[in-house]
């Protein structure tokens, strides 16, 4: 009993001046602080009548204490009711004087017999005789009960948010406390005439007490129904299990009382206890279920919630989709009337607002941003003291500003309206956007990232793409060049040709006109005729050299009888040669021999190398083609037995007008070009095949060169 | 006929062939070409490809669409360009030779003309 009341006494007291130390300046901590220490006092005096072995005399003294300290205990509960949860009272220093004067005399008025006459002891109970003074002190506490009641209901009335929970907290308490105290020590005693429980009425001074300094120091609020819901819940949760055990324990009893070995009750208990702690959680969890059920029924669940947006949160890529789809979600299941997101970019700058579709946005501007990023951590409306800050989260109705790191960065901000049943924001509402923050910050970021990503690759494709457009146009540009030169080639060497044929015709007409000609006159235009014969072919293998370098030469390969083509050059080859009385031989190809070559070039280089091979030679010399099978080849061997071609010269031989070095001065300047075994080792090649040359000075020179077989 | 646009190239092909007994009716440009050729009735016909007005391969075209109810023989082109493709789309035009200019002496030409005809006729 005494520990008991010690213990109330100390917590009491505690409880009023942590509540004080807050804020020794404010009304409420402090007329808190009075009512603390009034109810700790009540609990000594309380203590004090109830001690077993008193007098009669201190049994008096003692109840009379005690009315005196009720007799300051309702002014002062109504003091604490008008103050709250302001700074200041709100009456009137003459008012104040008057209650106070009051409270004094019925105080005064208690410790005489004018209240409690006498008591009447009657076994263990105590009566207490009323005097005619008890109508004051009554007056006393009705009046200033019902002051309280009615302040506390006006107030109820009016408060909005923190304030309205704040009330609730202290309402709960005074209304708990008090009945349960005017239980056990006012009716009990007075109209049972039972004052057994008495001791208890201090012990419930506990609850109110520690309700109003909870809600005098914390900030945030548990949510009033919560602490209902759990507190039946457990209650329901302990009794139950109690209630089973009991039960358990008396119905074993019956059945075994044959074996009243203490070893069967033993077992007994183990097997009960064993049950109430397997059974302890699920229970717990299904009267958890009922009782939310019953008190939060538009309330959400934390993992509920923190599931669904886990989910929402991997449902999208892009930032629009997947923040609306986000505060949608928010909005809907923590019943919010509006809420939004700022994104910041790498440097910290606000980039956009995203929000749902059908709410009207935010529009901070850059200040604003500004000030709400300089207050730092989480900014929660109900707790700002009245200023600049707290206007403007009034006027955009603004109610938590939750900034949304990373590890990394800052990654934007969570906006959040005030809810629609215009609640505060609880403690587990708070708990639960925490632990969403971070989670949020990392999918804004990594939406954001996606977002980059998606750009840079359109950038690169776009300047893939441009790349793509300047090289084609490039080569475009490059082919039409290559065109070009080779319409100037074609153009120009037409347009050469015209006057080289005028010449050869007229000079051709005149040698073999009617008119007579002398001799020297006949010379003179013959070698007019042959230079420009050599002109033509220049100008011919200057274009063949042209295409060839080009890469446009066009040869088209295909099957030729051998026969059909060494016929078309004999005749003319065998006119050449007979002129110069060289002996010229060219070989019969096997009747069906076909060779993959191009008709036009083929003849050209016979007719080349035949012809060269006529030039170097000197009168009276030999000059064979020969055609040789092997394989799928077919080799043509061209010699003459000319002047021949000295070895260091050989180099050049295929070149474009690599001249040979000609020391012998008897052979006479032949009509040709440099051109010619260039253009014919090329043709060679370009038909698939390869030439090579074998030659000894004065003696002679072969050509060998090879074709496909068809 | 020949169709050449070059004076020099006329006067000297006309003098061979002249003196060779054939009756040549010469072509200034492509298009008196044609109306000549529809008309009909030439044995031959020596073509140019570049000329004024209408070049050799239009003047093959146009033969090929509408030719004249008068035939005429066959065409061999005479050209100083040597360009393959030019030179295949002749030939499927309808030409049935074609021969460089620059390397063909008139006597040459003459020898060429003989056998694409069976005898000199006179038109």
């Amino acid at each position: 009993m005494l520990i008991i009341t010690v213990l109330i006494i100390v917590s009491n007291l505690l409880l009023g001046l942590i509540a004080f130390s807050k804020n020794p300046k404010s009304a409420t901590n402090r007329s808190f602080l009075l009512l603390a220490a009034i109810l700790s006092l009540w609990a000594g005096t309380n203590y004090g009548s109830v001690r077993p072995g008193l007098t009669y005399d201190e049994t008096l003294f003692w109840i009379r204490a005690v009315m005196v300290v009720t007799g300051a205990m309702f002014p002062t509960l109504y003091l604490l009711a008008k103050a709250f949860p302001e700074k200041t009272i709100g009456l009137s220093r003459g008012l104040l004087m008057l209650i106070v004067l009051f409270t004094i005399s019925t105080q005064v008025l208690a410790a005489t017999p004018l209240v409690f006459q006498k008591i009447i002891v009657s076994g263990t109970t105590v009566t207490p005789v009323p005097g005619p003074g008890m109508a004051i002190f009554a007056a006393n506490v009705l009046l200033f009960l019902s002051l309280t009641l009615v302040t506390l209901f006006k107030k109820w009335r009016e408060f909005k948010g923190r304030q309205k929970i704040q009330l609730n907290y202290l309402i709960l308490g005074i209304v708990l406390t008090f009945t349960l105290a005017t239980l056990t020590n006012f009716l009990l005693v007075n109209l049972f005439h039972n004052s057994s429980l008495v001791a208890l009425g201090p012990a419930f001074t506990l609850i109110m007490v520690g309700f109003i300094a909870y809600t005098i120091v914390r900030h945030n609020f548990l949510d009033i129904r919560l602490v209902m819901a759990r507190s039946v819940t457990y209650v329901l949760l302990i009794s139950g299990l109690a209630i089973f055990y009991a039960f358990g324990l008396f119905a074993s009893a019956e059945l075994f009382t044959k074996t009243t070995s203490s070893g069967a009750s033993l077992a007994v208990s183990t097997v009960l206890a064993l049950v109430m702690a397997i059974t302890f959680q699920p229970l717990k969890r299904l009267l958890e279920r009922v009782t939310n059920r019953i008190f939060y029924r538009d309330r959400y669940d934390t993992d509920e919630l923190l599931l669904t947006m886990s989910r929402v949160m991997a449902s999208a890529l892009t930032l629009k989709v997947l923040s609306q789809n986000i505060l949608a979600v928010l909005r809907q299941q923590m019943h919010i009337l509006k809420a939004g997101m700022l994104v910041l970019d790498k440097e910290g700058k606000p980039i956009q607002e995203v929000a749902p579709e059908d709410q009207p946005p935010y529009d901070l501007s850059s200040e604003d941003i500004g000030r709400l990023q300089t207050a730092g951590e989480i900014l929660i409306f109900d707790e700002l003291p009245e200023g600049d800050t707290k206007e403007m989260l009034r006027q955009h109705d603004i109610s938590v500003f939750l900034p949304l790191r990373t590890t990394h960065r800052l990654v934007g901000y969570l906006i959040i309206s005030s809810k629609t049943s215009g609640e505060i924001y609880f403690e587990q509402d708070i708990k639960a956007l925490a632990i969403l923050a971070p989670e949020l910050a990392v999918t804004a970021e990594n939406a954001l990232a996606y977002e980059e990503i998606r750009q840079f690759n359109a950038t690169l494709q776009s300047e893939v793409e441009k790349a793509t457009e300047d090289l084609r146009r490039a080569n475009e540009r490059l082919q039409e060049f290559d065109k070009l030169k080779d319409e100037f080639i074609s153009i120009a060497s037409h347009d050469l040709r015209t006057p080289i044929a005028t010449v050869k015709n007229f000079l051709w007409l005149t040698l073999n006109g009617q008119e007579p000609l002398s001799e020297k006159t006949k010379d003179n235009l013959q070698r007019s005729y042959d230079a420009a014969e050599r002109t033509a072919v220049l100008v011919s293998d200057m274009l063949d050299v042209s295409r060839i370098e080009a890469g446009r030469i066009e040869v088209k390969i295909e099957p030729l009888e051998l026969a059909k083509i060494i016929g078309e050059v004999k005749d003319d080859m065998t006119t050449n040669a007979v002129t110069k009385e060289i002996n010229l031989t060219i070989d019969e190809p096997a009747p069906q021999t076909k060779v993959m070559a191009d008709h036009e070039r083929l003849l050209q280089v016979i007719n080349n190398l035949l012809s060269n091979a006529i030039k170097f030679t000197p009168n009276g010399g030999k000059v064979s083609l020969n055609i040789h099978s092997e394989d799928n080849k077919v080799i043509i061997y061209v010699s003459d037995s000319g002047i021949g071609i000295d070895q260091k010269d050989f180099p050049k031989l295929f070149t474009k007008f690599g001249r040979l070095h000609n020391t012998l001065s008897s052979v006479p300047e032949a009509p040709g070009t440099g051109l010619g075994l260039y253009i014919t080792k090329k043709l060679v090649e370009l038909m698939g095949g390869n030439i090579t040359v074998t030659s000894e000075v004065a003696k002679g020179t072969t050509f060998t060169f090879n074709l496909k077989c068809a | 006929m020949l169709v050449e646009d070059d004076k020099d190239t006329q006067d000297a092909y006309s003098q061979v062939l002249v003196g060779a007994g054939y009756e040549v009716d010469v072509a200034p440009d492509g298009g008196v070409g044609l109306t000549k050729a529809k008309v009909g009735g030439y044995n031959l016909i020596l073509l140019d490809i570049m000329m004024p007005h209408v070049d050799g391969l239009e003047f093959l075209r146009e033969m090929r669409q509408n030719p004249p109810e008068k035939k005429n023989g066959p065409t061999i082109m005479l050209t100083n360009l040597s360009s393959g493709a030019v030179i295949r789309e002749a030939l499927d035009l309808g030409a049935s030779a074609y021969f460089v200019k620059a390397a063909l002496n008139p006597g040459q030409l003459l020898k060429e003309v003989r056998s694409f005809l069976l005898e000199p006729e006179a038109k």
